[in-house]
Formats: structure tokens, C-alpha cells, sequence
């Protein structure tokens, strides 16, 4: 039988990060991003919700970064004018795009269910 | 002895069979028409282009037929905790079937298309010519009859057995793939009218009824291997049905865009379609949350993998390549350019090929009196079947989104009369086919890895 360390309060508060960081992925960016950083301090050092909150803020700056500037450099060398610079990023966003999407929401899963990331069960 | 509970799921068998022999053509077929892209000539004499894509569309269809059909006979009766209400008709139907597809694929490669609609009486009841649908009148026919005996006899199954969520929901979904064909019997001479109907058989099949038959194999498998609540599936299940109803009905309109409808069907299509990422969404969602919460450990992982692929094949397939160019803004550049095709592979490979696959690795080593599971050698084939085919995928899906980006940035984008021709743009994007070629290549590498699965316990299979 599974057990799991963390309470229900716990969970429903990692929960709840996931969520924001997933909205911040799809129908509310930027906004989602802000009041996942006003969580920051806001529970205990070594907890669960600490866990995925820092995990939240990393995935989600990591995202901007491939996102945002990888596309914008792409655009830049490639030039607004080419064909193949819209081939490129239009690719490339989507699909790194869903990727991001895809974590986030194995993100909330494990928060659900009182995991850390990975794979393996409590 | 035998692994089923029923012994009438055995009937699921020659279904199934049946159903890779088809999905091998149409592999085989693809890269037929992929080659042609790029060198023209390419058989040009023995299978015209023309040709060789509708058998390999059709192909598609009839596979996921066979194997929705398949599914249906291996998991009714297990669900409603009876044997089947008649197996000899599920057999019967099997070989109507089977030979009336073989024939119509036949017709396609050994006559003229022409010759064939004269051979079958098209002149009497017309309703060839139409993309999908090109199938002749008389097997269009055929093809109701064995939906109606199928139906009836799973229906019989489940009136005297358990009602539960996922038969209904199957049942459902199989109705209305039934009711909706009807609508290939429809063939107004006007063509924008024909496409309106026509759209009534394809999106409310693939954006419609068969996310039901989708939803209903994925929460059976997801029971079987990871030991969840029932209860707790089919809540999920419920959800994800309305979603895929809600969105996809309206969600036709997206098809409406520039077929000389009135102008609101641009919101309403660019609106409802918005949504229809999001019972694709609750797919990967559940079937994460599932395997996540899983109560046993299923020894048949590679069924596992396959279910999992399934849901998230699916959501980037159908849901994010799908909302890529469903808004009407978007779609007046891209319609019809290579980003429709590639959607179409990855969402028809992601949420169908790969479900019925799914129920296919679990069902199989029962069906063989194999067991729960075939050996670990076995499983490690077909789990390399299932990264070599689905990378293969993704791949071809990227090199068809670039072949189409640049498709509308040559000959859609281009103002005052600079837009190259179609011919022309087709050339500069012969780079993109090359390697979509490439991988395709990687992909038929894939299923004959994944076929070779079933030879490895041949010894143990009774």
C-alpha cells in the first residue's frame, strides 16, 4: 500500500503551485509566473510545497529561456525575411512548447499524489 | 490453458491480425507516395499518385476499423462479465469484411478508377469520387451491413451482461460511427454543400465519436494494468467524454471556414475548435495520474508504454498540432498546405493507430494463451517498436510543419502577384520530403521490429 509522508495540506498547497506553473505554460502567462514567486518564503525551508515551488520557478525560467530568447536569437541571425527563420522557430516553439507543457503536467501529478518528481511511487 | 476469461474474446483475434496486415500496406504505401514527391516517376506507371494515397488512406480507415472492432469484441465481453452473444456472426462479419476490403483495394490498384466506379454500378447510386470516401458504393454498402450485425451483436452482449461506464461510453462511440457514414451516401452536385455533409462523416468521426471509442479502450487498459479504482476511471472518463462532445461538435466549423457558409462560422469554429486540445489534455492527465497512482505492478510494461504514448501522442498530435492552425485567421493561410498533413499523421498515429496498438500488446499475449504478458525478449522488441515508430513520427511531423511553413511563406504570404505556384513551391520544399521520406523509412524499420515481437513466443503460444 502506498503511504504517503506529506498532509493533505501540504499536498494541496504543492498542488496548487503546480497548477499556477502550468498556467503559467498555457492560458496565463507572465501573471501565473508572478504569483508563483510571491510564494517565495511563504512555507517551510525543507517542505513539500517548497520542493515543488522551486522546482516551478526553475521550470518555468527555464521555459522563458528556450522559449522567449532561444526563438528571439533565431529570429535575429535568421532574419525576419526568411522563410526558413519561420521554419525554424515555428517548429521549434511548438515543440519545445508541449514539452514544457508535458513536465508541468507530470509536475502536478506528482504533486497530487505527495510525490517529488521522478518516476518511482512514495 | 487457455489465459481468457471469456472464450469468446478469442474472436478478437483475426481482428487484430487482420488489422497490422492492413496498417503494414499502408506503411508501404506511404512511402510509396512519399517517393513520388520527390522523384515523380516512381511508379508512376503501375501506381499513379493518386492511387497509391487513397489506398493508403483507406487502408487507414479499414485498419482502425478492423481494430476498433477488434477491441470491441476483446473487451465487451470482459466488461459486461458474459461471453459473447454470438461469436459465429463476429466471424462472418470478420471474413464479409475482410474480403470486401481486399477486393475495393484491389479495384484500386488493378483497374482505373473510372473503370471501377463503371463496374460497380456508381452511375446508379453515386458516392465515389470524394477523398476518404472513395470507396465504391457497393462496399460502402457492405461496410453498413457489417457495422450493423457488429452492433447488434456487441449491443446483445451488453443488454444481458454488467452495464458499465465504458461500455456505454464504447457503444456510444460506435453508434456514431455508424450513424455518421450514412452521411458518405449523401452526394449533393452542389460542392460546397457535398464538403458540408462530407465533413459530417470525417471530423465527426476523428474529432467526434471515436475520442469515445478512444476514451473507452484507454480507461479499460489503464483498469487492467494499474489496478485503480473503477469508480475513480470512469469520473474521468465522464469528464473527458463532455469535453470531446462540447468541443468537437462545434468544433466542425473549423471545416466551415471557406466553404461559402455564413461568416459567424468562423467564430464558432475558431472558438469551440480552441477547445478541442482539452479532452486531449485530460487524456494525459488521467492517464499519468493513473499509472502514477498504480496499485499493482502490470508485468506487462510494454502495454503500459503504449498506453501512456497513447494519451500523450495524442495531445500533441490532435490537440497542440490542431490548435496550430484551427483558428480561422491562421487557418485562411494554412489550410490544405502541409501542416494539415502533418497534424493528420501525428494526430491519426498518436490518438487511433497507437490505441488500438495499446489494446493490441494487451490483449494479445491473452488471446495467444501466452499470459498476462509475453516474455521480456518479446517486450523489449515491441517496446523498441514503439520508440522507433513514435520518433519516427515526431520526426515526420516536424519535417511536414517546416514543408508547410515554408509552403504558406512561398505561396500563401506573398502579395501582388509574387506567390509562387503550387509546382513551384513543391520544388523548394523537396528537402523537407527527402527527409520526411528518411524517417518514414525509420518508421516501417519500427513495425517490422514491432512485428517481429509476436515470432519470439511463437513456441509458447498455444
Amino acid at each position: 500500500m502506498k503511504i504517503n509522508k506529506y498532509d493533505q495540506n501540504e499536498i494541496k498547497q504543492a498542488s496548487a503551485i503546480a497548477v499556477w506553473s502550468l498556467l503559467n505554460l498555457t492560458f496565463l502567462p507572465l501573471l501565473s509566473f508572478i504569483v508563483l514567486l510571491s510564494k517565495i518564503n511563504k512555507f517551510a525551508t525543507n517542505s513539500f510545497a517548497t520542493y515543488h515551488l522551486h522546482f516551478a520557478i526553475k521550470l518555468n525560467l527555464a521555459a522563458a529561456t528556450a522559449l522567449i530568447l532561444v526563438s528571439a536569437l533565431i529570429i535575429l541571425f535568421g532574419g525576419l525575411n526568411s522563410g526558413m527563420t519561420w521554419v525554424f522557430v515555428i517548429t521549434y516553439f511548438i515543440s519545445v512548447h508541449a514539452v514544457f507543457i508535458l513536465i508541468s503536467v507530470w509536475m502536478l501529478v506528482r504533486a497530487w499524489a505527495g510525490n517529488k518528481m521522478g518516476y518511482k511511487q512514495v | 490453458m487457455s489465459t481468457l476469461k471469456y472464450q469468446s474474446q478469442s474472436v478478437a483475434t483475426p481482428y487484430f491480425v487482420f488489422a497490422l496486415i492492413l496498417f503494414t500496406g499502408q506503411i508501404i504505401f506511404g512511402l510509396v507516395m512519399g517517393l513520388q514527391y520527390v522523384v515523380g516517376d516512381f511508379l508512376a506507371g503501375v501506381i499513379p499518385f493518386n492511387v497509391a494515397r487513397m489506398v493508403h488512406t483507406n487502408l487507414l480507415i479499414v485498419w482502425l476499423l478492423f481494430g476498433f472492432m477488434g477491441a470491441a469484441y476483446f473487451l465487451v465481453p470482459e466488461e459486461s462479465e458474459t461471453e459473447l452473444y454470438s461469436p459465429k456472426l463476429a466471424i462472418l462479419l470478420f471474413w464479409v469484411f475482410a474480403v470486401a476490403a481486399t477486393l475495393t483495394v484491389l479495384g484500386y490498384l488493378l483497374v482505373p478508377y473510372s473503370r471501377l466506379a463503371e463496374i460497380t454500378g456508381n452511375e446508379y447510386f453515386p458516392t465515389m469520387g470524394r477523398e476518404f470516401l472513395e470507396q465504391p458504393t457497393i462496399t460502402k454498402i457492405g461496410i453498413v451491413i457489417v457495422c450493423l450485425g457488429f452492433l447488434f451483436n456487441i449491443g446483445m452482449t451488453m443488454l444481458r451482461g454488467r452495464k458499465t461506464v465504458i461500455n456505454m461510453v464504447l457503444i456510444t462511440g460506435l453508434i456514431g460511427l455508424a450513424v455518421f457514414f450514412l452521411f458518405s451516401f449523401y452526394n449533393p452536385s452542389n460542392i460546397a454543400l457535398d464538403k458540408f455533409y462530407w465533413w459530417f462523416v470525417v471530423h465527426l468521426w476523428v474529432e467526434g465519436v471515436w475520442e469515445l471509442i478512444m476514451g473507452a479502450i484507454l480507461a479499460f487498459i489503464l483498469i487492467k494494468i494499474t489496478g485503480v479504482d473503477r469508480e475513480i476511471i470512469e469520473k474521468w472518463l465522464y469528464v473527458i467524454v463532455a469535453m470531446a462532445l462540447i468541443s468537437g461538435l462545434l468544433g466542425t466549423g473549423h471545416h466551415f471556414f471557406w466553404l461559402a457558409t455564413p461568416e459567424y462560422w468562423q467564430w464558432v469554429g475558431s472558438v469551440f475548435s480552441a477547445l478541442e486540445p482539452l479532452p486531449f489534455f485530460a487524456m494525459v492527465l488521467y492517464a499519468f495520474n493513473m499509472v502514477n497512482n498504480r496499485r499493482r505492478e502490470h508485468p506487462n510494461k510494454a502495454a503500459t508504454l503504449w498506453a501512456l504514448g497513447t494519451a500523450v501522442m495524442a495531445f500533441l498530435g490532435a490537440g497542440v498540432w490542431g490548435f496550430l492552425h484551427t483558428l480561422a485567421p491562421v487557418n485562411f493561410y494554412t489550410h490544405g498546405t502541409q501542416i494539415t498533413a502533418a497534424h493528420a499523421h501525428m494526430a491519426f498515429y498518436g490518438a487511433y493507430a497507437m490505441i488500438v496498438l495499446t489494446i493490441i500488446s494487451y490483449a494479445m499475449p491473452k488471446l495467444r494463451g501466452i499470459g498476462e504478458a509475453s516474455s521480456k525478449k518479446a517486450q523489449v522488441l515491441e517496446m523498441w517498436g514503439f520508440w522507433l515508430m513514435t520518433v519516427a513520427m515526431v520526426f515526420i511531423t516536424l519535417f511536414l510543419t517546416g514543408a508547410g511553413v515554408l509552403q504558406v511563406w512561398l505561396q500563401r504570404l506573398p502579395e501582388g502577384g509574387e506567390a509562387l505556384s503550387f509546382m513551384e513551391t513543391q520544388d523548394k520544399l523537396s528537402i523537407f520530403y527527402w527527409a520526411r521520406e528518411a524517417t518514414g523509412l525509420i518508421f516501417l524499420i519500427g513495425l517490422i521490429t514491432y512485428m517481429c515481437n509476436f515470432l519470439v513466443d511463437r513456441k509458447a503460444a498455444k
